[in-house]
């Protein structure tokens, strides 16, 4: 074939869906007014575009839109979304229920409770009616911080800092006028009642409700205050890092000051620095991100049996009931962030991108879905569909290489 | 009516912002405007009326989850199509590892969706004829399915939908040259197939 028809027939397609432009059209003609065999190549090129242009479009079936409805009715991220208030009742009571349960089987101890919690989670008793001089003192700073305008969780967690100390004076109540008060107090002395490993962090339901998807910045400068048993929801603080065996691929931060949940559960603990003991809310709210920031960098690609989006673990929100109080109350309130597995890699949204837990900032190769270089990683790695599904970027890494595939629109 | 009528008049733009203030029937609207678009795409690219059902449905709760990310930097028509892409993508390899790579028969989908037969039939109301459109349909989606996937999908979204050479780059993330190639060596590939076959 000539050079010329070759280069003639590149531009069939484009001349039979009228993408030519003027100039490269007219070349295109004049070429096929005197090349027979060009000309017949042009005809089967049509007679393609015909057979297949005459293919009646199929129509989605007629109660699409009602399926469509049903696969998305059960929605729990919108729930909890659109109905905040609803979704913290419902949280409260998952908490209530198994901080009761916890409660009744551990049985509080007089007195024990009251310096237990003092000590590590002031704020929990603000909303205790019964422990009402310590409660109100940290309910008037509380609310005094978030009225000065700071983000609560913030202003909270300097709050809590600052009244470590005084509410570990604060006269302790009975612990029978404590027991069997509201259903959040109950809960707060399952807290106390907790193993070592369980005090000092979790949003609520007897240490669960740990906070995850957090800013991984700020995760990263509480690393060494951080746990690794933050995303199971118990305990976002130090407080449980030398107590808790990490799970087998995430080694324990070093922590920078001796944890103070090394000590008894009765016994007062001393004032210790806010960031050691007294974990902020937004810490927890990391917590489950946090939990992943010193697993293993290697391995996303190690032979294991590829996990199903399915897996996509939900923690459970861990807060009382009404909104307002909660934030007072429970600032360790866990974030709507899920955190995905994926070949026992733990994933959590970071600011758009689900990022695997220990990227740190690495290069990062570019590839967008459906590009040529995403089919070859695909053949490689056939189950990376099962994690990146093209509605939001995802940082992974495959054979100790991070890769940043990012959806096409 | 006046809602419908209102909606009508939006461009697809002002649905996603509607969407995403929480309009439910602005997604309802984007969802009549596009599903049988996407739907037809789909079902070509996959050439199986069960997998685009699924696949589908998929696209559009896809969509509805990821409306905050969508920029608006493209058309609703090429974001949705570039979830449909990789969705359908995923459903081929799936099906392709659980070894099921045969679509559902004519016989299959006329007992299980007659309305899906018929549209596919359209007004072949003698027998003979439609035996005739039968065996053009088969042949034809049998060679549709034997292309490469970079070459399938511009293919699809040219033949079954019209779009541009520019909106096919922007939903496959190529440049539009590589789309004028692409879809040369898919008509290449198919004229070779459906003379194979008997079909042209």
């Amino acid at each position: 074939m000539a050079p010329a028809c070759e280069q003639i027939r590149s531009e069939f397609s484009a001349l039979l869906d009228d993408e030519l432009n003027s100039e490269d059209r007219e070349l295109v003609e004049e070429h096929l007014a005197e090349c027979a065999e060009c000309l017949r190549e042009l005809h089967g090129f049509k007679q393609v575009a015909d057979a297949y242009r005459y293919h009646h479009p199929v129509k989605a079936p007629d109660d699409f839109e009602e399926r469509l409805r049903d696969a998305m009715a059960p929605a729990p991220a919108r729930f909890g979304q659109q109905w905040p208030a609803a979704r913290l009742a419902a949280a409260a009571a998952i908490v209530v229920g198994i901080g009761l349960a916890y409660w009744r089987m551990s049985g509080p101890e007089p007195g024990a409770f009251q310096t237990t919690m003092r000590a590590e989670e002031p704020a929990r008793e603000s909303t205790a009616d019964a422990i009402e001089p310590a409660a109100e003192a940290d309910t008037e700073l509380t609310q005094e911080s978030m009225a000065q305008g700071a983000p609560p969780e913030m202003g909270e967690s300097e709050a809590l800092a600052g009244r470590e100390s005084d509410t570990a004076k604060a006269k302790p109540v009975p612990g029978d006028q404590i027991a069997g008060e509201s259903a959040a107090e109950e809960m707060a002395e399952s807290v106390a009642k907790r193993p070592p490993e369980f005090q000092g962090g979790g949003a609520g339901f007897g240490g669960g409700g740990g906070g995850f998807g957090g800013r991984r910045s700020e995760t990263r400068q509480r690393d060494g205050e951080m746990t690794g048993r933050g995303a199971d929801g118990f305990g976002g603080a130090a407080t449980n890092e030398s107590e808790a065996a990490p799970p087998a691929t995430v080694p324990a931060p070093p922590a920078p000051e001796p944890p103070s949940a090394s000590e008894p559960a009765p016994q007062a603990k001393p004032p210790a620095p806010a960031p050691a003991s007294e974990p902020a809310p937004h810490q927890l709210r990391e917590s489950a991100a946090m939990k992943d920031d010193t697993s293993t960098t290697g391995d996303a690609d190690t032979p294991a049996t590829p996990s199903r989006r399915a897996e996509l673990k939900r923690e459970q929100p861990g807060a009382p009931a009404d909104g307002k109080e909660l934030e007072k109350t429970m600032p360790e309130a866990v974030s709507e962030e899920a955190v995905v597995t994926w070949r026992e890699q733990r994933f959590s949204v970071v600011e758009g991108t689900l990022e695997q837990a220990g990227y740190d900032g690495e290069p990062l190769t570019e590839i967008t879905l459906l590009s040529d270089a995403w089919h070859d990683i695909l053949d490689r790695y056939p189950d990376l569909v099962d994690l990146v599904d093209g509605t939001q970027p995802v940082i992974v890494q495959l054979d100790k290489t991070w890769y940043r595939f990012k959806p096409t629109a | 009516m006046v809602i419908l009528e209102e909606q009508q008049k939006h461009s697809d733009d002002d649905l996603v912002r509607a969407c995403r203030e929480g309009v439910e029937s602005a997604f309802e609207e984007l969802v009549r405007r596009y599903k049988d678009r996407v739907y037809n795409v789909v079902y070509r690219y996959l050439g199986n009326h069960e997998d685009s059902v699924d696949v589908a449905l998929e696209v559009f709760v896809r969509a509805h989850r990821s409306l905050d990310r969508f920029k608006g930097d493209a058309q609703v028509y090429t974001w949705l199509y570039s979830i449909a892409a990789n969705a359908a993508r995923n459903k081929l390899r799936d099906r392709s590892r659980k070894g099921r790579n045969k679509g559902v028969s004519f016989e299959a989908l006329q007992e299980r969706a007659p309305s899906l037969a018929q549209s596919i039939t359209t007004d072949a109301v003698n027998p003979s004829h439609l035996a005739q459109k039968r065996e053009l349909n088969d042949g034809l989606k049998a060679c549709l399915e034997d292309l490469p996937d970079s070459y399938r999908l511009p293919f699809v979204l040219r033949t079954f939908d019209n779009l541009s050479y520019a909106d096919i780059a922007a939903t496959v993330d190529c440049p539009p040259g590589t789309i004028k190639s692409r879809l040369n060596q898919a008509r290449k590939r198919l004229r070779d197939c459906l003379t194979k076959r008997g079909v042209l």
